[in-house]
Order: structure tokens, then sequence, then C-alpha cells
């Protein structure tokens, strides 16, 4: 078996392609209401000033891209831009090329734009960044390369562009050889540090990282609760990429998998990452396998075997 | 057409999938080395710098956010990082409107007193006395805005970048309970007339 058949991906293999939808709406929704979150205390990360003023953030930036500072550096003399107008502007063009995604208009286009703005805006802000910002770059990244807009978006009704089924199986091979990548070196590293396997790093996560500090769980100090979810972190993790793509597996890995995330974020306070990380899984391992939802009427793609379908839908 | 597109497609699927795993092979090695303080191999260390550093392949993964490991809290979950400030006798901290920059704040409080402890940052930094240059400004320009923002009417403010130790599960069970606020560095700043 090659690794595609793993995936149980060949090009003939009967998905459903609303996974690409659903990975570009959930993701530049998500990311939008992120983005939204900051706003209140925006001036407090990108201002003059804020905590650690723009100037000083910039000498931490990335030489590969700019930062905002940079950006009205290289543009004021010309263009006469103070700093507050070329903030207002990232803030302003950076959720609408998001919305324009989410909308499917100038879908690659509107990817392309995201990203490179939410480069720009993680290079100054860098003290700031956390697991989240890297899986927003990755997703948008794929929308720019996938053919995300091809369904249920505003260029393939109002240009009436013809959707192309051809080459989507081999974007969700690559999407899912990506999670199972991450899942198991994210397991692999925890395994290499002796605290999670004796549960102390669970207990220091409960007490350092815990924002729901009225949940205290210091009275099962006694039990092997600790040890027992260090060790079924790094299995979870680590056997994912296994698990779930066995077929009599996966949607319990996937449950599994789902509630490990809702755990972190109400524990961890991680909301976003957590919400990113189900999307991740969802779009993967269960939207192409779901074939109850309804079916593109309009996509010339291979048509399905029926057997194929009821084992996948058994699956 | 179609067929040379897929194919195209296919390679690049191949060459991706493959910076990612190559990527993190490194990325956990490096963390494995730090963590247990071990020398990390020249030659890895090398042929990772000539393979990913200063070449259009740090524009790919800069790009594509595959240019780090995903080892999210491993090999180990750091201590919390605490910006605590005194002013007048009260405890003061940064304010914010939304959980979310709370908690990017927090994130940065951990980055910078871990930079405290190891002084290693994996800034593009090098030069070690810029770089303490650098947190310097950076701390003071933090305990400059936490004054203004609690409108502290002291003429100074004591700034203190802290780790919270909790007793370890191990140490909780021996009858340890009490935590432990450790001082990485203090920041005093005055007001003056301009």
């Amino acid at each position: 078996m090659n690794a595609r058949g793993f995936f149980h991906l060949s090009d003939q293999t009967p998905v459903n392609k609303l996974w690409l939808v659903f990975f570009r709406c959930s993701v530049s929704a998500l990311i939008v209401l992120n983005f939204a979150s900051m706003q209140a205390d925006f001036n407090d990360i990108f201002s003059a000033n804020s905590y650690i003023p723009p100037d000083i953030n910039n000498v931490l930036r990335s030489h590969l891209l700019p930062s905002i500072y940079g950006v009205y550096r290289s543009l004021s003399p010309t263009f006469h831009l103070s700093y507050p107008t070329v903030l207002l502007t990232f803030r302003i063009v950076y959720p609408v090329a998001l919305l324009s995604l989410f909308a499917g208009l100038f879908t690659r286009i509107s990817a392309g734009i995201a990203l490179l703005l939410q480069l720009v805006i993680l290079n100054s802000m860098d003290l700031y960044c956390y697991g989240f910002d890297a899986f927003t770059t990755i997703a948008l990244f794929y929308c720019v390369i996938f053919p995300v807009g091809a369904e249920f978006s505003l260029d393939n009704y109002v240009f009436k562009r013809s959707a192309k089924a051809a080459g989507n199986n081999q974007f969700l091979w690559v999407l899912r050889a990506h999670i199972c990548i991450i899942y198991f070196f994210s397991g692999f590293e925890k395994l290499l540090g002796y605290n999670w396997r004796n549960g102390e790093s669970i207990w220091k996560m409960v007490h350092g990282y815990n924002v729901l500090s009225f949940i205290d769980l210091d009275f099962l100090y006694k039990t092997p609760i600790f040890f027992i979810a260090g060790w079924g972190t790094i299995i979870v993790e680590m056997f994912y990429p296994l698990f779930i793509n066995i077929p009599k597996t996966r949607k319990a890995w996937l449950i599994v998998t789902i509630s490990f995330h809702v755990m972190i974020a109400f524990f961890m306070g991680l909301y976003f990452f957590s919400a990113m990380m189900i999307i991740f899984s969802v779009t993967t391992y269960y939207i192409p396998f779901n074939m109850r939802v309804p079916q593109l009427s309009n996509t010339p793609g291979p048509i399905p075997n029926t057997k194929e379908l009821e084992l996948t839908n058994a699956a | 057409m179609a067929n040379r597109k897929q194919r195209l497609t296919n390679y690049w699927g191949w060459f991706h999938i493959g910076f990612i795993i190559l990527v993190c092979c490194y990325s956990t090695y490096h963390k494995y080395c730090r963590f247990y303080n071990v020398p990390e191999n020249q030659a890895i260390k090398k042929t990772n710098m000539a393979l990913f550093t200063g070449n259009v392949l740090t524009y790919y993964s800069r790009l594509s956010g595959t240019g780090a490991g995903y080892g999210f809290f491993a090999p180990q979950i750091k201590s919390t990082g605490l910006i605590i400030g005194d002013c007048d006798g009260n405890r003061i901290g940064a304010r914010f409107k939304n959980f979310e920059t709370m908690m990017r704040f927090n994130v940065m409080a951990g980055r910078v007193t871990d930079y405290l402890i190891t002084k290693d940052d994996g800034s593009p930094i090098t030069d070690s006395a810029l770089k303490s240059k650098f947190y310097d400004l950076v701390f003071k320009s933090i305990a400059v805005k936490v004054y203004n923002q609690n409108q502290c009417s002291q003429d100074t403010l004591h700034m203190s970048y802290n780790i919270i130790n909790f007793p370890t599960l191990r140490q909780y069970r021996a009858g340890r309970r009490s935590y432990q606020l450790i001082t990485t560095k203090e920041v005093s700043i005055v007001k003056t007339a301009e």
C-alpha cells in the first residue's frame, strides 16, 4: 500500500467535496472572529502607545517580511502617511479580505492578500504570538493553493466558473498527511519529556494555565488521574495518524480528539487554537466521509460507485 | 493539461510533506538536546542551516507556516510568567478588555521571563549585549504603559518579572501546599518633569 492508499485516497475514491467549502468558510470565519476579539485592546498591542512600541518591536521582526511599522517607514516619505493611518488600513483590509474569502469572492486573491497581511501582522507582534497564529498561516496558505472557491462561492455564482473536481483528492491527501504529521510530532515530543510521562505536566498545566481557576482539581492529587491524562495526551496525539486512518476506529478517534481539544479550550483558555484544530480534523476526516450532506450538482466529478459509498458510510 | 496539473500537484504534495517531516525531525531533535542539555551534533545542525536558512526554502517555510515544529507544550510545560507592578503599596498589572489579548499578553510575559532564565529566545538578535539592551527597553516600556494605564499617582513604580513556582505533584503529595513567586527581574521607573 502506498502513502495515498494509507489515507484511503485514489483519484477515483468518492469523497464529499464539501470539505473544501467547509474549510474555506470555517477557517475564514474563525480568523475574523479572532481578529475581532483583539479589537478592544488593539492599540495596546500595535499603536505607538502600546506595551512594546512598534519601533522597539520591529527589532525582533523576521527580515523575510516587513512589519506594519516597516511598511509605514517605507511608505511615509512618499505618501506622507502617519503610522495610525497605516495601522487603520491593516485593521480594515485584513478582515475585508477574510470576509471576501468567506464569501468566495475572488477567492484565491482574497486568500493571498489575507495570508500576506496576516504574516505582516504577526511580524509586528512576534512576542505575542502562539500556536493559533501558526495554524492560521497554514490554513490561509492552503486556501491559496487549494481550489476552495470552486463550490458555493460568489466566484462560482457570479462568474459562472465551472467547478473542477480533478485534484480534490490530491489536496485532501496533502492536508491529511500534514495533520497526521502535526499530531504525531506533537505527541512524540511530549513523550520525550519525562514530565508528561509522570503526570507532572498535566498537574502544572491545571495550576499555571487553568483559566477557570474556580475548578480546583487539587483534591485529585492522590489519584492517578494526572498520570493517566499525561499518557492519554501522548497516546491520542501519537496514534492519531494510525487510528484516524483505520475505518473501524476513525469515528471513535475523531470523537476522542475533538473532546481532547474541548478540554484544552476549557482548561487552558485556548479557544481559538482548539477550534482551529477541530476544524482541521473535521475537514479532513469527517466531511469527506459523510455522504449524507447534499452532494454538489454542478460538479463534473467522478461518478461514485454505490458499493464504495455504502462502505464509506458504514465506516 | 489536466493531467499535467495533477502531476504537478502530486510533485508539490510530496515535496511539501517531505519538507514538513524534515523540519519536524530537526525541531524535535533540537528541543530534545535543549531539554536534556545535550550538545547538538554539528553535522546535523549545519545540514539544517544549509537546507533551511537563507535560501528560497526559508521564504517557503514562512509563507506556508511550515518552518517550525509542532511540539506544543513539549517536552515540558514552562512555568507561568507574571508581571506585577507596585504603586503606592498597591499591586497593579496590565489591564485588558478582552480575554484573547490578555492571553497574548501572558504569552509575551512567559517569553520575556523565559529569556531572563535561559537567555535564549530564538530571536534573530545574535549579539547578547544588544539582546540584553533590547529586553531592557522592553521591560521599561511595559512598566511605563502599566504606570500610565493604572493612573498611578505615585512618582515611582516598581515592576517585577516573576515565575510562579507551584509545588510539583510529588511535593504536593508530600505535604507542600504554598506556592512561591520567584522574581527574575525588577525595574523601577521614576516620573520626572519634561
